[in-house]
């Protein structure tokens, strides 16, 4: 009896260890950064190891990463973001921005052209809770806004 | 007679045991950081002139224990091969162009975790620094250089 309670104990430590280790594994702990995302923004919940300035920071760049879109807005060009995390080890972090612009939309026919798109990168590297970040812009496919256009002639 | 009814139990304890503490050891190595290989103080003689690095300056094993390449399905001569890449492309171009063959390349570790490792490239004479920063995920190295 005494050596089936020790052999049970012996068990149940062991399965708490294995536990706590995949809970650390899955968490924020392991994590450099700790994303949300809402479908329409993807915004840093919370930075391993940093204070709450870090977070914002990463936000801050996030939001006018977006607002520089609305140059696009004011054309009649809709945006849509696609967010995806690629990459989130314990010290980096990389989140890929696909933005996709379309254009001539008609409300009732639902019909639209594209207008390009513009893949972008952000990565984050937690150095001991200081946040470095980097934009890599993948690939551009959109089209030149007339503006645009206007002041490179 | 009463030993025989307890080999079956015996059987069944030791391999629970032997799933238990296989579990065990692959949950530590997962979070275990990797094993990372610098050469420090590479020469820049190892960098052609045309711009192409014959040795890379950073080796990665999956794990401590395993000693090289074909390890975890070829990410290590991935990371490697990327490495020289982006040398090429962002560090050894300028490096030459500016710097001529004179001086020694420093790597210093910056952080370094089961699934990432960030390390510092120096020595330029005009002082320029880089960051390269490495992530896995799920086997695939991405990697970037920051100036």
């Amino acid at each position: 009896m005494k050596k089936i309670l020790i052999f049970t104990s012996a068990v149940l430590v062991q399965l708490l260890v294995i536990l706590s280790l995949t809970v650390y594994e899955k968490s924020g702990f392991s994590k450099a950064v700790d994303w949300d995302v809402d479908g329409f923004m993807i915004t840093a919940s919370s930075v391993r190891g940093a204070d709450e300035s870090e977070t914002d920071k990463i936000n801050s760049e996030i939001k006018n990463y977006i607002d520089g879109f609305n140059k696009y807005e004011a054309e009649d060009i809709l945006c849509n973001y696609v967010y995806r995390i690629i990459s989130n080890t314990k010290n980096v972090s990389v989140v890929e921005i696909n933005t996709v612009l379309q254009h001539n939309i008609t409300e009732e026919s639902k019909q639209y052209t594209s207008a390009g798109e513009i893949c972008t990168e952000l990565w984050v590297f937690n150095d001991n809770g200081k946040i470095k970040t980097k934009w890599v812009e993948k690939s551009n496919t959109a089209e030149k806004l007339p503006s645009e256009s206007k002041s490179v002639s | 007679m009463k030993n025989k009814n307890k080999i079956p139990a015996v059987i069944l304890a030791v391999a629970v045991e032997i799933i238990l503490v296989a579990m065990l050891v692959f949950s530590v190595l997962k979070i275990m950081p990797a094993k990372w290989e610098i050469r420090e103080n590479s020469s820049v003689s190892q960098i052609n002139s045309n711009g192409t690095v014959s040795v890379a300056n950073v080796k990665y094993f999956a794990r401590p224990g395993q000693d090289s390449v074909e390890r975890k399905a070829g990410s290590p001569k991935a990371v490697n091969d990327l490495y020289m890449t982006m040398m090429n492309e962002n560090i050894s171009a300028d490096y030459i162009r500016e710097n001529g063959f004179t001086q020694n390349i420093n790597i210093k570790k910056l952080s370094a975790s089961s699934n990432d490792f960030c390390y510092e490239i120096s020595g330029a004479e005009n002082g320029a620094v880089w960051e390269v920063w490495i992530t896995f995920e799920n086997e695939t190295p991405y990697m970037t250089i920051v100036k």
